[in-house]
């Protein structure tokens, strides 16, 4: 992997027509999330971020570093996603601000507890946005990104 | 495939007394382990099914803790038996990918038939090349990021492959990828032309695998795709006891050259492992095409469709989907073997009547009733009757023939489709 670049895409929006690729050192962890997961003792991660986000290998090197597991699961599938919270204890979710909105508010109409810990991505024009009143009482950690995989400098 | 006498170890390793207790309770057992040592004593053993994982929370029948799995995957719940929670430890057996191409290059990956992140690992010894992701959702965003990090192999769906084919035909990219792997379905005539025009430079394998097997793929490929064989070959692997199983009774059947049957596996690709299968029923029907495959020692076998839904059985023998396909690819000058075909039945004083209808996909145009004729003829649901001769003897109905509705769909299409009985 010495050397090896992964690209993440230059625009949060799927449909722009100058996205394309942007090169980032593929041995550079996901260091906040694998900090996170490992101070929540995190064992069950469900990953909800768009899979044109390229962060799907980054969360698992994230899921192994915690001695965690990961199950993927499609944003437009919240139903499979709420079997997922109740048949194998899902403790964490990986997702974006506006799906934390609307995936939390689905499992609680659904009569499912919220997990415990959200690790939510901002993108860098959301940074501002408040979190969802159902997060209420459950552990957040937030990132913000300059485009999708790519964090902003932490001041 | 893997020995009978292994089989017989991997029952005993699974039913420890100090392990999960899965198979211990499916099997009744009291002592320390079940022991078989013969074929009788091991065809005595209940077949496996998913309605059983589906008794049994994940963490119940997991045989690591959740740190030692890699991944779970879901099965998609389109059985009407609700999503199955599977946990999975990293791919094995795949060494016969390197027949067909270097993998020097990043591949552009679905999470099925393998995550991303095993491409990536799989592909570390060919110097550590990325895999790109690819999105469903959004075709276009993935291959321009597998543009621009220059890919030469897919790994993805079968039904994926047009929306991919058309993106990367607009981006130029067609001439660059050398080899497709594709999971999911049969690679219709139709599919593999399309395919065999966008990406001229591709080998193409099937992947016939199962979310419940976690020693994915049940079948290794015996040669790739070539569009001359309707279906795909396999033969099993290693880790794997194939049986073939009377769908209706379960008896074992010869895995002799034509014999048909539900295949049954047991898997186990040595430690770690997340869940010994055992005598698994997978649902899916197979036809033994030779009892030594030349090329790789085992019993090769092709996969006919699901079990009582490709094929359907009428008075005197059995209509089923690949019969459909090879007689529809004799009249390839006028349809392709893109197909549906609706089977319904009727009540007449003489009892229940079969009426098959029959929708196709014209390459041009077509006289629909003379069509039907020809197909009646060729068609054959045993040995000795073919449909034609079934209606002649009052058995069947005419067959119907219609025209799809053009949807642009690969996957509803080519299959047997149920109609309440009128």
């Amino acid at each position: 992997m010495q050397g090896m670049k992964r690209l993440f895409p230059s625009s949060f929006n799927p449909n722009d027509p100058a996205l394309h690729g942007v090169p980032r050192a593929a041995q550079e962890e996901w260091s906040a999330l694998e900090h996170a997961l490992i101070s929540w003792g995190a064992k069950r991660i469900m990953l909800r971020l768009p899979l044109f986000w390229q962060v799907e290998i980054p969360v698992f090197r994230a899921c192994r570093a915690s001695g965690a597991f990961l199950f993927t699961n499609d944003v437009r599938n919240m139903p499979l996603g709420k079997y997922a919270v109740r048949a194998i204890g899902i403790d964490t979710v990986v997702t974006d601000i506006d799906d934390a909105s609307e995936f939390s508010a689905f499992l609680l109409r659904e009569d499912t507890p919220v997990p415990p810990h959200w690790f939510i991505v901002r993108p860098a024009h959301r940074a501002g946005t408040p979190l969802p009143r159902e997060l209420a009482g459950v552990a957040v950690e937030e990132e913000v990104h300059l485009s999708p995989g790519i964090p902003a400098p932490r001041v | 495939m893997m020995s009978s006498s292994r089989a017989y170890e991997v029952l005993r390793h699974a039913t420890e007394a100090s392990g999960p207790d899965f198979y211990r309770k499916l099997y009744g057992v009291r002592g320390e382990r079940l022991s078989v040592s013969s074929r009788e004593e091991w065809e005595a053993l209940p077949l496996l099914t998913k309605e059983h994982l589906l008794e049994r929370p994940m963490s119940d029948r997991s045989f690591l803790p959740p740190e030692g799995i890699d991944h779970v995957r879901a099965t998609s719940g389109t059985s009407g038996r609700g999503a199955l929670f599977c946990p999975r430890t990293p791919l094995r057996g795949m060494d016969y990918r390197l027949a067909y191409h270097d993998f020097k290059r990043p591949m552009l990956a679905f999470t099925v038939p393998a995550m991303p992140h095993w491409h990536e690992s799989f592909m570390e010894r060919s110097g550590g090349p990325t895999a790109v992701v690819y999105d469903p959702g959004n075709p276009d965003a993935s291959v321009r990021i597998a543009r621009d990090a220059d890919v030469d192999s897919i790994s993805v769906f079968a039904f994926h492959m047009l929306a991919i084919g058309e993106s990367m035909k607009r981006e130029g990219m067609g001439g660059r990828i050398r080899f497709i792997e594709m999971a999911g379905e049969a690679c219709t005539r139709k599919l593999f032309e399309y395919l065999r025009e966008t990406f001229p430079n591709a080998v193409i394998l099937p992947f016939y695998g199962s979310s419940e097997v976690e020693d994915s793929p049940i079948g290794m490929p015996c040669r790739p795709i070539t569009g001359e064989e309707p279906l795909s070959l396999y033969h099993g692997k290693e880790s794997h006891y194939l049986e073939i199983v009377d769908p209706d009774t379960g008896k074992v059947l010869e895995p002799q050259e034509g014999a048909e049957g539900e295949l049954v596996i047991t898997a186990y690709p040595g430690e770690p492992c997340a869940f010994p299968l055992l005598r698994f029923r997978t649902g899916d029907m197979v036809r033994v095409i030779s009892e030594k495959c030349p090329a790789h020692g085992s019993w090769s076998f092709t996969v006919l469709g699901r079990s009582g839904l490709d094929f359907i059985k009428v008075p005197g023998g059995v209509v089923r989907s690949d019969e459909i396909e090879r007689v529809l690819r004799l009249f390839g000058d006028e349809v392709t073997d893109v197909y549906s075909l609706s089977v319904e039945e009727r009540q007449t004083a003489q009892g229940p009547r079969l009426a098959l209808r029959l929708l196709v996909e014209p390459k041009r145009p077509v006289r629909l009733e003379k069509f039907a004729e020809a197909v009646s003829r060729e068609m054959r649901v045993s040995p000795h009757l073919t449909w034609a001769k079934g209606v002649e003897e009052g058995r069947f109905d005419p067959l119907v023939v219609g025209v799809l509705e053009p949807d642009g769909g690969q996957k509803k299409h080519r299959r047997i489709v149920r109609a309440p009985a009128v």
